[in-house]
């Protein structure tokens, strides 16, 4: 398919450490899909494979159905951002754009283009080793942008961007993905990616630990529902006749999770079903929250069982 | 850019969906012009090629003194005397210089992340491989020759204020001009094969240093006839031997020319493994 991602029982190996240990996943055209995982889990090494810079031990990437090394024109179709680093220092940044443009057969005039869109145009002859951090990642986001491409696989593309440069980025991606393009940006932040992507693929120790949308996520992390009201005892005794775990709030409110009385396979109590129960009982309620483990929790979670499901199979 | 709200994915998809195939031609001139501009656009090379001229003055003082002692020279020592190599010696600061720009073609790169970005663009590595070839082996060409031919020139008018310069015309006199000029291609292009395979500036400097000074000295150690035979397949012997004046000499030119040809082949193709075997 145009655009898709494919790894396809990734392995990579760096002398005895795996890095990519067995990896499938898809990244979809038209969407940013986040890839996240702990320093070290192998995003890098994955993106590097898909882009032909890592040799599989086995497995294989694709990019639209094509392995990355028999693209003619790449930077036509697939657009990187590697580390900050990927840059000569004692280039301009203009001449570090025309060296790659020329190697990849863009003209000159996109040069001029992608400086005024990341916002560099100003320094454009200033030599690159006396940029900031910040300074350098846009140049990486227009050398990824250069060839117009359908594809973007940036590594941790908000490292180093002030905030800002965070809105810039996030909007970017956000238009370029309404545009049907295929978005995969690294990170080792959750909360900073939630707020740009659809989907995220989660990785810890190289292999696979969750696929999920962003919604599909929140949900699997539900916590509990925040309640307020004026009888706040009254419907305390309610939810808890009806199996219901409730804690007082420290500032105000109740706290309802647990079970619920009378079902196959108690689902923990919902706004709906909490509220459906107090309206029927005549009980007013002032607000209604769902309220989920943060993203950063879930993350932490989801990759320290991972943590410790391979250690433990380490051992035995 | 967008139809309808769709990407089409590539600029190089028609609308009719066939793909535009660039003709092989047009790659390689395009990855060529890119390494081109790679040199132009760092410092580096500007203060590499700055250091160009010190080789003719060198070639002059050289001539110098060659000339006052030439004057103290008996009979025979004078007749074994040849103007036209006197200054050759200049030259070999012009092998380390060119040297060093094929070291630093492909080291400027990997010793940066510069080679990574460069491999997302051409990921044929054995032709972006070629291309640096092609350009360090043009650009050393062009500049050794221009300082073989300035050497022999600036040495020869000194000589000629003793009346004992030469022309170009004279026995062996080009030969040895062009023979020079030739080796520093030979330098430049061993140098980035070595520069390849060893991804480290200083690493690859040294094993140059070594292959021009210390490996002959070593070779000198061995019992006749070895020293002459091994020693005719060092670089700076076989570079000697190109224009074929040394009476009786173990590699004639041609052989001479055939061994510095297979030491570039060797270095490049050591090159070329490592830069498809070895991720960047």
């Amino acid at each position: 398919m145009r655009g898709m991602i494919e790894v396809r029982n990734l392995t990579k190996r760096h002398g005895p450490r795996t890095a990519v240990d067995d990896l499938s996943i898809h990244v979809r055209p038209g969407l940013v899909t986040g890839f996240l995982g702990p320093n070290g889990a192998g995003k890098s090494t994955t993106m590097r494979a898909v882009l032909g810079l890592v040799t599989p031990d086995s497995g294989e990437t694709l990019v639209g159905g094509r392995p990355f090394r028999s693209l003619v024109r790449p930077l036509c179709s697939v657009g990187a951002l590697l580390d900050a680093d990927a840059a000569h220092t004692g280039r301009s940044a203009y001449h570090h754009l025309s060296v790659l443009a020329r190697a990849g057969g863009i003209g000159r005039r996109r040069v001029a283009e992608v400086l005024d869109q990341v916002g560099l145009t100003d320094v454009a002859h200033r030599r690159v080793g006396g940029f900031s951090l910040g300074m350098r990642q846009r140049l990486g986001i227009a050398a990824a942008l250069l060839g117009d491409p359908g594809v973007l696989i940036l590594d941790e593309p908000i490292n180093g961007l002030d905030p800002e440069g965070i809105r810039w980025i996030r909007e970017l991606l956000r238009t370029l993905a309404g545009e049907g393009r295929t978005i995969f940006i690294s990170s080792h932040v959750m909360s900073e990616t939630a707020l740009t992507a659809d989907r995220v693929v989660i990785i810890g120790r190289g292999r696979l630990i969750a696929e999920a949308t962003i919604g599909e996520l929140l949900a699997r992390f539900h916590r509990d529902v925040l309640v307020r009201g004026p009888r706040e005892d009254e419907l305390k005794r309610l939810l808890l006749a009806h199996g219901a775990v409730v804690r007082p709030e420290p500032g105000g409110g109740l706290a309802v999770g647990g079970g619920r009385r009378g079902a196959a396979r108690p689902p923990a109590p919902d706004n709906v079903w909490i509220s459906e129960l107090a309206a029927a009982h005549g009980i007013p309620l002032y607000e209604i929250t769902p309220r989920s483990a943060s993203l950063e929790e879930a993350f932490i979670e989801l990759t320290d069982s991972s943590t410790d499901h391979r250690t433990g199979r380490r051992q035995a | 850019m967008t139809t309808g709200g769709t990407y089409i994915a590539s600029s190089l998809v028609e609308s009719d969906g066939r793909t535009l195939e660039p003709s092989r031609a047009r790659l390689m001139r395009d990855l060529v012009v890119a390494e081109w501009l790679k040199i132009r656009s760092l410092r580096s090379t500007y203060y590499l090629l700055a250091v160009l001229p010190l080789p003719i003055v060198l070639g002059g003082g050289l001539a110098l003194s060659a000339a006052g002692s030439w004057e103290r020279l008996s009979g025979q020592g004078r007749s074994g005397f040849d103007p036209s190599a006197a200054g050759g010696t200049a030259l070999q600061v012009t092998y380390l210089v060119l040297a060093a720009f094929g070291i630093l073609v492909i080291t400027s790169e990997s010793t940066t992340g510069m080679l990574r970005m460069t491999l997302t663009a051409v990921p044929r590595r054995r032709s972006l491989l070629t291309a640096k070839a092609l350009v360090v082996g043009v650009v050393s060409l062009a500049a050794g020759q221009v300082s073989s031919f300035a050497v022999f020139f600036v040495s020869q008018a000194v000589f000629g204020t003793r009346g004992i310069g030469v022309t170009l015309a004279s026995p062996y006199a080009l030969a040895t001009v062009l023979g020079a000029g030739f080796s520093c291609m030979v330098m430049g292009l061993v140098g980035l094969g070595v520069g390849t395979v060893l991804r480290s500036s200083a690493g690859a400097f040294i094993a140059i240093f070594a292959l021009l000074f210390v490996v002959p000295a070593l070779i000198s150690l061995l019992p006749a006839p070895w020293d002459g035979r091994i020693g005719s397949l060092t670089l700076p012997m076989a570079s000697n031997l190109l224009p074929g004046r040394i009476p009786g000499a173990w590699l004639p030119p041609a052989g001479a020319v055939l061994v510095l040809l297979g030491y570039v082949a060797l270095a490049l193709a050591a090159a070329s493994v490592a830069i498809t075997r070895r991720d960047p």
